[in-house]
């Protein structure tokens, strides 16, 4: 009596199973992914391939696909038949005297209330058909950091650029080819938030210039005019016990001297170290770089050096060549200017400073930004980047026993037609 | 059994390999040690995330693969269905028997046999309908690979998916290593699982369990490089590690400490053309965990060196400098300091530090404490569950049971240690002679210089626009030879001045002051802050204007402002003293006559400098007269005087023109 009651409850239970599968019809095991491709190529969205064979009938065949828990855009997915395109016009008459079969997407049909659709696909005979759906899929993407070891006089780097996949789609690739603008593809598996860090570039002996930057419009002209620190366990005194750090660069250059300039590098965090001599290194710093196309240079900001120290003051700032209306008032006038920076470099190694001086427009910002000016007498030589922007490349020797290597540049110039 | 127990005895105590005797000795200790029962707790729960499951029921492994040929369309849905059947009856005999687990597992079987039915039925009928595709994740779309899905079921504890993903698991590596391998080159279009031309041998899937792995052997050599401008220290490990031809997987774990996993390096120093490191895998879901994929091409030792980032460990400079009683030189000392907060001990480390501004776009701490190592584009629901105070006691590091009462080995050699130091780009390296050991929560000192005879100029100034009216006391020299120093540039740090109070050698406090980075060769000049004994006081004893000028409508357009001051200064020191007083205008179009020379400082400032000697003890009482400079007699008290003409309007031409004259 036990065991037939066990059979019918079994039985019942086999029932209940298929009575609940029956409201989805449409949960049925899918044929294998053939193959997949993801592509990176663009930053803002990825691009997923892929292909699979759809056993079809003679006439019309509806495929239903439908998603959860990722994130598809919903008007990006396609469906493009491999084995049996339905040819161009052109090529119809064609096709049909070679005898190739015709697989035709008809429509595409969105069932309400879900993440889905449905595509209706015609075909003119039973056809094992090889299609590639694609779709933009968000939340898998990849991201590019760098790592350069500088040798010891910092004339070149060791520069590797590793690409990083993450994937927080919700779908599990287990085999893809991976492609992004350039290079080759490559094939990788990678799980629903898991990451992976490959090698991507390898460039050896890539030539490095390294760069200091002194910009008067962004630092401190007088170290010893600097207020006092805001923490209250700091020192008493203001800019006597502050330094102004001279920012340092490194510069790579993207082109077939520097071992590069096959494409275009792209941005991404980038981590310096210097060989130190003792089969070790030290950090040197880090930055983010952009784009760099081809020919262009990249610059990475690695930190500050303190051993090479700006002191710059305006010595005169009169106005001249007073201009009156009938009411006595100023309208116009020019300016008497001299500014003076005396430049230490402190270092046992020479350096190449870049100073960035500007000469400021009209006062008033109603009036047009840039000002005239020309330059009474400079004793060295700039380049002008723009109208108001001159650029300043000073050898500094190395120190010496007797002191710092000094340098000292002076500008005198008139600014003119200056409006009140 | 000394100190604490390893990692890789628990690992081996907990899956039973180790001898006997090993075995009684490490649960002696367990009873004893509540750290290490808590150590071993913790790797349980790790491993039970990792680990796969047995579960009760048992399907057959020729009927799972019935199946899946079945939903390729290989076998018929007739003989499926009654093997199902059958099975489907057997489970619901046991489910009648009174045995708890039996039913669930029962139950669960049913269920199983249900969604296989389900399949069936669906590809029969569905030949007007393809098949979906469905990215749910928690529907098994790959039947070939539930263990895909084995860490996110054994999360949610189920056991009857834990079951299928178990049994799924041996069949899938019973089926061929095709599904493992990451090359596509043997793979057709279109092709089945069973047509697959066998492909090159690809990678293993990572092994779930740490004990599957190359074992991280202890570290032979650790060096510490730790920054003073950025909570950062570069680590560098070398360890020997033993590969087999082939790939291998390499787990690096931490725990309780902050490591930047983003900065994680391996670099084979030997044979390195015939090893290639592939790739580094975060795995989903698992934390303080980061596994390579390597290709070795030789088998046996190999020495790896290992880098990465850490926070918590700081050092920081200070001094402390003696003037001597008449002040002219000082007796300097410097000092850094070692902290270690990162929650690690570190035994015998090479450690150095580094001086010099870094440019860091994250704070490692930052990193460290991210959920993904390299971010997510999700926004992040922060994970409470994750417990970053856990005490637990670091791995096979832990020194705690076997440090002495310093927290520090004690130094064999008994000498204090050198510090060598040499510049890189824009850094000075500090390294400190030998090695270190500096537990968790330790601090260290170390003498980095000292410097005798150095010669010093006490300065005092006066500056209105910047202290008000206090006179501020500096003492300045210059980081070079001549001063007895000058071999290296000066980190940033705290100095405190003492001077030589009497010849018994009693010092007194003068004063502090934070120091900045001294290159070599600069000058020096410590802000002791206000000086009690020097006072500068400026009066203005006259104030005129004249030479106005009147526009076309009779309105004042221009004219001269002249005022005359008077400055005294008071030295009630008994040391001669230098004094700067800087007078600052708000204006560029000013003369001055003064008694005394000045300097035109800038377009607005002019600076004045004298000497005023010390008060002669017979004078001290009396008030001096007048400023008598060069006289050759001490005085407590100086004065002198200056007049300032500023030009407003009008009249500011009219200085320009005079001063284009006088240069014609």
């Amino acid at each position: 009596m036990n065991g037939k009651r066990d059979k019918i409850l079994a039985i019942l239970l086999l029932l209940v199973c298929s009575a609940i599968s029956q409201a989805r019809i449409k949960l049925v095991a899918l044929p294998e992914r053939a193959a997949t491709v993801i592509r990176l190529d663009n930053p803002r969205a990825t691009l997923i391939e892929e292909e699979r064979v759809l056993t079809l009938q003679e006439g019309v065949n509806k495929v239903d696909f439908s998603w959860k828990g990722v994130s598809i855009d919903a008007d990006s997915i396609r469906l493009r038949p491999i084995g049996h395109p339905d040819p161009p016009p052109q090529l119809s008459a064609k096709a049909e005297a070679g005898g190739a079969g015709k697989v035709t997407l008809l429509s595409v049909s969105y069932p309400p209330g879900e993440a889905a659709l449905v595509w209706d696909i015609s075909s003119d005979s039973d056809y094992a058909e090889t299609v590639r759906i694609s779709y933009l899929l968000s939340n898998i993407d990849r991201l590019i950091t760098y790592k350069a070891i500088a040798d010891k006089p910092e004339t070149y780097v060791d520069l590797k650029s590793f690409l990083v996949l993450r994937n927080f789609s919700g779908e599990d690739f287990d085999r893809a080819r991976v492609l992004l603008d350039y290079g080759e593809a490559f094939e990788q598996g990678i799980d629903h938030e898991e990451t992976k860090r490959m090698l991507f570039l390898k460039a050896d002996k890539v030539p490095i210039t390294k760069v200091w930057t002194f910009d008067a419009a962004k630092l401190p002209w007088d170290p010893e005019k600097l207020p006092a620190p805001a923490s209250p366990d700091a020192s008493r005194g203001g800019g006597e016990n502050r330094n102004v750090g001279i920012p340092v660069s490194y510069r790579i250059v993207n082109n077939a001297n520097s071992k590069l300039g096959e494409f275009a590098l792209w941005g991404g965090k980038a981590r310096l170290f210097q060989d130190d001599g003792h089969d070790s290194t030290i950090f040197l710093g880090e930055d983010v770089t952009g784009l760099v196309p081809v020919g262009e240079k990249m610059e990475l900001y690695i930190g500050d050096s303190r051993d090479i120290v700006v002191t710059q003051r305006k010595m005169t700032d009169a106005q001249i060549n007073i201009r009156r209306n009938n009411k006595d008032k100023i309208i116009l006038y020019d300016t008497d200017e001299v500014i003076t920076a005396r430049i230490e470099n402190f270092k046992d190694s020479p350096a190449i400073l870049t100073v960035i001086q500007h000469i400021p427009g009209q006062p008033a910002a109603t009036v047009r930004q840039h000002g005239e000016w020309d330059m009474e007498k400079c004793n060295m030589k700039y380049k002008k980047k723009d109208a108001n922007t001159l650029e300043f490349e000073i050898e500094l020797p190395a120190r010496t026993e007797e002191g710092p290597a000094v340098k000292e540049l002076k500008m005198h110039y008139h600014r003119r037609n200056v409006r009140p | 059994m000394k100190g604490h127990l390893t990692d890789k005895e628990l690992i081996e105590y907990k899956f039973k390999l180790t001898s006997d005797t090993q075995r009684k000795g490490i649960a002696e200790h367990l009873e004893g040690c509540a750290k290490c029962r808590e150590r071993l707790e913790q790797l349980k729960r790790k491993f039970s995330a990792l680990d796969l499951l047995r579960g009760d029921v048992k399907a057959s492994e020729d009927l799972i693969s019935q199946v899946i040929e079945q939903t390729q369309g290989g076998v018929s849905n007739s003989t499926l269905q009654k093997r199902l059947l059958r099975f489907a009856l057997r489970q619901a005999q046991d489910f009648a028997r009174n045995d708890t687990w039996r039913r669930i597992g029962a139950i669960a079987a049913v269920l199983l046999v249900g969604l296989m039915l389900l399949f069936a039925h669906l590809t029969e009928e569905g030949k007007m309908y393809e098949p979906v595709k469905e990215l749910d994740k928690a529907i098994v779309k790959k039947p070939l690979d539930p263990f895909d899905r084995a860490q996110d079921r054994l999360a949610r504890d189920r056991p009857a998916e834990r079951m299928l993903v178990a049994r799924a698991k041996e069949e899938k590596a019973e089926i061929g290593d095709e599904f493992e391998q990451p090359s596509g080159h043997g793979v057709r279009r279109g092709a089945t699982a069973s047509q697959r031309v066998p492909a090159e041998p690809g990678p293993p899937f990572a092994p779930a369990s740490a004990i599957e792995l190359v074992t991280l052997p202890r570290r032979d050599k650790v060096q510490l490089t730790i920054y003073n401008s950025a909570d950062l220290t570069l680590v560098r490990e070398r360890r020997n590690l033993t590969l087999k031809k082939g790939w291998n997987w390499l787990q690096f774990m931490w725990a309780n400490t902050l490591i930047d996993p983003t900065s994680l390096s391996l670099e084979p120093l030997k044979k390195a053309d015939k090893i290639d490191i592939q790739q580094l895998v975060f795995p989903a879901r698992l934390r303080e965990l980061g596994r390579w994929l390597i290709r070795s091409e030789v088998s046996g030792q190999v020495p790896f060196e290992i880098t990465y980032f850490t926070s918590g460990l700081s050092w920081r400079a200070f001094y402390m400098g003696t003037l001597s009683q008449d002040e002219k030189t000082m007796y300097m000392q410097g000092y850094v300091r070692v902290g270690n907060n990162s929650g690690e001990d570190y035994e015998n480390a090479q450690t150095r530090l580094i001086v010099g501004k870094v440019h860091l776009l994250d704070e490692i701490a930052e990193l460290a404490k991210r959920q993904y190592p390299y971010g997510c584009p999700l926004p992040i629901v922060h994970d409470k569950k994750y417990d970053y105070s856990a005490s637990i006691v670091a791995d096979e590091l832990s020194l705690k049971g076997r440090l002495g009462v310093n927290g520090f080995f004690e130094d064999k050699e008994l000498r204090r240690k050198e510090i060598k130091k040499e510049g890189l780009s824009e850094y000075f390296l500090y390294t400190i002679e030998g090695t270190e050991t500096i537990a968790d929560k330790w601090g260290k000192r170390l003498l980095s210089f000292k410097a005798e005879d150095i010669n010093v100029t006490s300065l005092y100034k006066y500056d209105e626009e910047r202290w008000g009216n206090q006179t501020i006391r500096f003492v300045s020299f210059a980081n070079d030879e001549e001063h007895n120093l000058g071999e290296t540039p000066i980190p940033n740090g705290t100095v405190k001045i003492y001077s030589q109070a009497d010849e018994q050698g009693y010092l007194s406090y003068v004063g502090g002051t934070g120091i900045k980075y001294i290159p070599v060769n600069e000058e020096v000049e410590l802000n002791l802050g206000p000086a009690r004994l020097v006072k500068a006081e400026p009066t203005m004893m006259d104030f005129k204007t004249d030479n106005y000028v009147f526009d076309s409508n009779s309105e004042i357009c221009g004219w001269d402002e002249i005022r005359s001051w008077q400055i005294e200064i008071t030295n009630t020191r008994t040391l001669p003293i230098e004094i700067e007083i800087t007078r600052g205008f708000d204006t560029a179009y000013w003369t001055l006559q003064a008694d005394i020379p000045f300097e035109k400082h800038d377009a607005t400032h002019a600076r004045f400098k004298l000497n005023l000697h010390a008060p002669a003890p017979a004078l001290a009482s009396q008030e001096a007269a007048g400023a008598s400079l060069g006289s050759g007699e001490p005085r407590s008290k100086q004065a002198f005087g200056y007049t300032v003409t500023t030009y407003r309007g009008v009249r500011e031409e009219a200085l320009m023109k005079s001063k284009e004259q006088e240069k014609k």
